[in-house]
C-alpha cells in the first residue's frame, strides 16, 4: 500500500495503481477531466501508463459554471 | 455572421453558466438566448459533494465551449489553466481573464498581455477579459488575439456600459472582433453595445439573476439583433440644436404669429 494526496485528501492505494484505474475507482467520468500530478499536466493519453508513487500530489479539475 | 478564428456565429449573444439556480435552468436560459458559445470555468472536484455532468447536455446542444482561466493571479497560471482545459476539454479556445482583485475583479494589464503572447505562441485561440483599454487592445491584437473582450463595468455589477467612450474608440481601432464582456446588466444595455458596432456581447449575471432568467435571456437575443441591425441601418447623426421633421412655413401663416 501506498499513501498519496488526492485534491489535498491523503487516500490509500494499492501498489501499481495507475491514474486510470484511479479515476474508476473514484467514479470521475474520465472525458470530462484534467489530472495534474506533482503540479505537471498529465496527458489523457498517459493515464494507463502512469503508476501512482506515495507522496504523488495527484488532482482532478472538472469544468464548472461560469462567467 | 461573426466569425472568430475560423468559427462562424450567427448568434451575436455569448452566455455565461454560471450563478444560475439549477442546471436545468441555465440550460433552458441558454437555448432560449439562441448563444452558440458559452464560458465554463474549472475548479478540483469536491468529491464530497458529487459530480454534476454539466458538459454532456451543452455539447448535445451543439454549443460551443469557451473555458476561462478565472482564479489565475498571474501570466503563468492563466496558461497552465489554459493547458489544464485543452487537456480537459479538447479546445484551444480561452477566454483569458487574469484578475487578482476579489473586490473589483478588474483585470491585470500586464500579466495578460504577457500570458495572451505566450498563448498564442503555443496555438491557442485567446480571448482575453481585459479593461476598456484601446492601447491594449490593439497591443493584444499584435500578439494573435482573436478578439478582444473589454468590460462595460466591473463582472456582475449589472452597471451597464460605464466605459461607452473607450468602447467606441476600440471598436473604431480594431480589426480583431470586439465582445462587450461583464457589467451588462439589461437589455437595453446589451442593445447599445450593439448599436455602438460591438460584434458581440457576453452576458452572465443579468441573465441568471432575473427572477425569470429564460425570459430574460429571450429579452437579451432580441436585443442584440435589434442592435445589430440598427448598427447596421446607421443611426442619426446627434447634434444639440433641434432640427424640424415638420415644415414649419406655409401653413397658417408665413410671416406673422396669429
Amino acid at each position: 500500500m501506498i499513501t498519496i494526496h488526492i485534491n489535498g485528501e491523503l487516500q490509500q492505494l494499492a501498489d501499481n495503481q495507475t491514474l486510470a484505474e484511479l479515476l474508476v475507482c473514484k467514479q470521475v467520468a474520465p472525458q470530462s477531466v484534467a489530472v495534474v500530478v506533482n503540479q505537471a499536466i498529465i496527458p489523457r493519453s498517459e493515464w494507463s501508463q502512469y503508476q501512482c508513487q506515495a507522496d504523488d500530489q495527484i488532482e482532478f479539475f472538472s469544468a464548472v459554471a461560469g462567467g | 455572421m461573426l466569425t472568430i478564428a475560423d468559427h462562424q456565429f450567427e448568434s451575436r449573444l455569448f452566455t455565461g453558466t454560471g450563478k444560475f439556480a439549477n442546471s436545468a435552468t441555465m440550460l433552458a436560459s441558454i437555448a432560449a438566448s439562441g448563444s452558440e458559445l458559452v464560458t465554463l470555468a474549472m475548479k478540483r472536484i469536491d468529491f464530497d459533494m458529487g459530480l454534476d455532468d454539466l458538459l454532456s447536455p451543452l455539447q448535445s446542444r451543439g454549443v460551443k465551449l469557451l473555458p476561462n482561466t478565472a482564479g489565475a493571479r498571474n501570466a503563468k497560471e492563466a496558461v497552465f489553466a489554459a493547458e489544464l482545459a485543452y487537456q480537459m476539454l479538447g479546445t484551444k479556445w480561452i477566454k483569458l481573464e487574469i484578475h487578482p482583485d476579489p473586490k473589483y475583479l478588474l483585470p491585470d494589464p500586464i500579466e495578460t498581455l504577457n500570458a495572451a503572447k505566450v498563448l498564442c505562441e503555443k496555438g491557442f485561440i485567446v480571448l482575453p477579459y481585459i479593461h476598456a483599454d484601446p492601447v491594449l487592445c490593439k497591443r493584444l491584437e499584435d500578439v494573435g488575439c482573436a478578439a478582444v473582450m473589454p468590460l462595460g463595468s466591473p463582472i456582475g455589477s449589472n452597471q451597464g456600459l460605464a466605459t461607452e467612450a473607450f468602447l467606441k474608440i476600440i471598436i473604431e481601432q480594431s480589426s480583431v472582433p470586439v465582445i462587450v464582456d461583464a457589467g451588462i446588466g439589461a437589455p437595453s444595455q446589451a442593445c447599445r453595445a450593439m448599436e455602438m458596432g460591438a460584434d458581440a456581447v457576453l452576458v452572465n449575471t443579468a441573465i441568471a439573476s432575473s427572477a425569470n432568467p429564460i425570459l430574460m435571456a429571450q429579452c437579451f437575443q432580441q436585443a442584440v439583433q435589434s442592435g445589430r441591425k440598427a448598427y447596421k441601418a446607421g443611426l442619426g447623426t446627434v447634434s444639440l440644436n433641434a432640427n424640424n421633421t415638420s415644415p414649419l412655413t406655409g401653413f397658417l401663416a408665413t410671416d406673422k404669429v396669429l
